[in-house]
């Protein structure tokens, strides 16, 4: 199946890209107000969503794609939220965009550390734990929220410094082994250091975790304005998504300011050549410890994020998993592309969590998958949802990664426009005589390149 | 004319491979000097030593009077002294501007806080630099492949790029590893000729790395150092090279 016939089997209806997805999107405002029927509204506006995906149109750069890609995905998110509001599904979807969220800044951190830099960081869950035990602690003990997550970030980001301080002079793959350990390590510290334990107005606990976690802006909710100016179906979690997606949007500017600017493109060659670069004058370490604390910021507030979702944390919240979760995000979304940490963290969760909704012992699924094991080894367990989520996961990472290596939305070339200086287009070069004579073996393998 | 590159007994061994062996060389400040030997003779590894890429066991490299022994790469390029790779080692997934909008010593984007705090300045700048890229761009007559990715240029075009690359950091001397390597015949007197009309316009001093002596013995090469293993073993001006009887052994064997 290689995406060239997909390709030919589309040119017929094949129009241009923003007519095209002007349609879609009409069509999925429509589906979702005029469709009673909630499943079907949800596959006809997936539908119109992936034949946005799908198109191919030359016509346009790699941005503009992107951009209605990202628009249509979210779109077609929050519109789910619209049809699912009086089902019971509605409160899958606030957790998933909690969830979302926390992903969407997880993907953030390692889109600066891997996707611009080229730092192997498997790392991500000790960043999150610095910002998530930092935040909780400091506000169970009584100061502000705010302050609390401040110090958080940072905190994450200086300890994100002195690791790479003490450690990134190893080689990629070594470094990647270590930071997996580093995070096992703070975790197992966790378990046992009586003074990382808390409640507020107590700090003698005799089991790790930090408990009641004051949550941001809950007077504020709880002051009633807010929910008389909302939805009706408005309630305290919906409103922390709202937050975090407040946060996210701050830390997009940010790391979007850093990408396309010299600063990014010098990171960019650090992660293309690090000896070239240093070779051309440049002091790589020094950058590459300021992009891991850069990376601490974001996964640190993704710890807060974290801390005030499930307002107890224990050790148990920060196994390597999460860590394979945020890479598997962004891979899906586009490495170097920090729209795409949205898209990636968008696809991502659902998936995880649709597949949680099969976790009925008594679903069709279910009995079929557990008689399958029990006729092929009559002593195994019964098959467990936490397993099965793995294998969700891992096979659509294992997908996207032989079919679709640079992701949902690919990484955009930085070409500055500046007055009076028109370049052409990259792919769109009309050769000079004397180069085209030259040149022995010209390729032109930017052609059969795909999004999907 | 002084010398501006001064090298004084200078080892690199890779275990038992004797890659440079007591090697002295001078090479004059605005000349074009050629280095050839045969492969595996040593060229590149001096010049990976020259430049900080590898430490050199002993010796002293002086560059206009300052020692390059102990120094980092990123120092020895801020001194004026750039070099290209045997393997042009374009950056792929950049575009041919990208590519050479990163070697230009002191940018003000390089500092994190200022692409937040005096963006305009910024701004500026990078027009300076993309300006000055393409007035080099048009020098090479590749103006045309400004906006391309790296790895969609062919071998010819990727050595051009490769050399507009290096031409972006003011540098005083240019340590040119085989720049022809891998190119056509055709496109290697062309990009000799550039190479020449770049030298003079900018008042560079060069040192190229070859292995095929003819292309070498040219009027246009003020000196030729003849490599082998890992010492020099002739060296002149490219007629008096070409006589001499250590060289004809070097390449043509006893
Ligand atoms: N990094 C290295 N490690 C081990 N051996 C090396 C290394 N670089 C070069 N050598 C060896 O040193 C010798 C000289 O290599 P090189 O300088 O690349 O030759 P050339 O003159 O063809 O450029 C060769 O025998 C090569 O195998
Ligand atoms: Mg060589």
């Amino acid at each position: 199946m290689s995406k060239l016939s997909i390709n030919k089997i589309l040119d017929p209806i094949r129009i241009d890209y923003k007519i095209a997805s002007s349609i879609s999107f009409a069509i999925m405002i429509l589906f979702t107000f005029a469709i009673k029927n909630t499943l079907l509204a949800i596959i006809l506006n997936a539908i119109a969503l992936v034949y946005i995906y799908i198109q191919n149109d030359q016509n346009y750069t790699e941005k503009t794609v992107n951009n209605i890609k990202l628009l249509a995905t979210v779109t077609n998110f929050l519109l789910a939220f619209i049809i699912l509001k009086d089902t019971p599904y509605s409160l899958f979807m606030v957790e998933a965009l909690l969830f979302i969220v926390f992903y969407t800044l997880l993907a953030l951190s390692l889109n600066v550390g891997n996707g611009l830099t080229g730092i192997v960081n498997f790392g991500v869950v000790a960043q999150v734990t610095v910002g998530a035990v930092v935040t909780g602690l400091l506000s169970v003990r009584g100061m502000p929220i705010f302050f609390a997550f401040i110090w958080g970030i940072l905190g994450a980001a200086i300890f994100s410094g002195l690791i790479a301080m003490t450690t990134l002079r190893l080689k990629d793959d070594y470094f990647a082994i270590v930071s997996i350990t580093i995070g096992e390590i703070f975790r197992q510290f966790l378990n046992t250091e009586p003074s990382l334990r808390a409640r507020p107005g107590s700090n003698k606990l005799t089991t790790p975790g930090i408990l009641d976690i004051p949550q941001p802006l809950a007077g504020f909710y709880n002051s009633t304005l807010i929910n008389i100016a909302f939805f009706d179906w408005m309630n305290y979690r919906l409103f922390l998504g709202f937050i975090g997606a407040f946060i996210v949007l701050i830390a997009l500017l940010i790391v979007n300011v850093i990408y396309y600017s010299p600063y990014g493109r010098l990171l960019k060659s650090i992660r293309e050549d690090e000896l070239v670069t240093n070779v051309y004058g440049k002091e790589v370490f020094k950058y590459k410890v300021i992009i891991m604390m850069i990376s601490g910021l974001i996964a640190g507030a993704g710890g807060a994020m974290l801390a005030w979702i499930f307002l107890v944390i224990t050790p148990e919240n920060f196994l390597p998993l999460t860590t394979f979760f945020a890479w598997t995000a962004f891979i899906i979304g586009g490495r170097g592309n920090n729209k795409g940490m949205i898209v990636g963290s968008i696809i991502f969760v659902l998936l995880q969590r649709a597949s949680r909704l099969l976790d009925n012992a008594d679903s069709l699924f279910m009995r079929g998958l557990n008689s399958f094991v029990k006729f092929a080894n009559p002593e195994a367990p019964s098959v467990s949802i936490s397993y099965l989520q793995l294998i969700v996961v891992g096979a659509v990472l294992i997908l996207f990664l032989r079919f679709s290596p640079r992701g949902m939305l690919p990484e955009e070339a930085y070409r500055p426009e500046i007055r009076g200086k028109k370049l052409p287009r990259a792919g769109s070069q009309a050769k000079s005589v004397q180069t085209e004579e030259l040149d022995n073996n010209a390729q032109t393998n930017n052609k059969g390149d795909n999004n999907l | 004319m002084s010398n501006i590159l001064e090298i004084k007994n200078l080892y690199k061994y890779f275990g038992g491979i004797r890659a440079i062996d007591n090697l002295s060389m001078q090479v004059r400040e605005n000349s074009l000097t050629a280095l050839i030997g045969p492969n595996g003779c040593g060229k590149s590894t001096l010049f990976n030593v020259i430049s900080g890429v590898l430490k050199a066991d002993s010796g002293s490299i002086k560059f206009n009077g300052t020692e390059l022994i102990g120094l980092q790469p990123n120092e020895i390029n801020h001194l004026g002294l750039s070099r290209t790779f045997q393997d042009t080692k374009l950056f792929q997934n950049l575009t041919v501007v990208e590519n050479m909008m990163l070697p230009p010593k002191h940018q003000k984007g390089e500092k994190l806080i200022n692409i937040f705090k005096s963006k305009e300045k910024v701004d500026e700048m990078e027009t300076e630099l993309l300006d000055k890229a393409l007035d080099i761009l048009d020098l090479l007559e590749i103006r045309h492949m400004g906006y391309e990715y790296t790895k969609n240029l062919s071998g010819g075009q990727s050595k051009l790029v490769d050399l507009a690359r290096i031409l972006m950091s003011d540098p005083k001397m240019l340590l040119l590893d085989e720049p022809t390597a891998g190119v056509n015949p055709a496109l290697t007197e062309k990009l000799f000729q550039k190479i020449f009309e770049m030298k003079n316009k900018l008042n560079l001093t060069v040192m190229i790395i070859e292995h095929d002596m003819d292309v070498i013995m040219r009027d246009e090469v003020d000196y030729v150092f003849v490599s082998n293993l890992g010492n020099i073993v002739a060296q002149g001006i490219p007629k008096e090279v070409q006589k001499n009887k250590d060289v004809i052994e070097a390449y043509l064997g006893k």
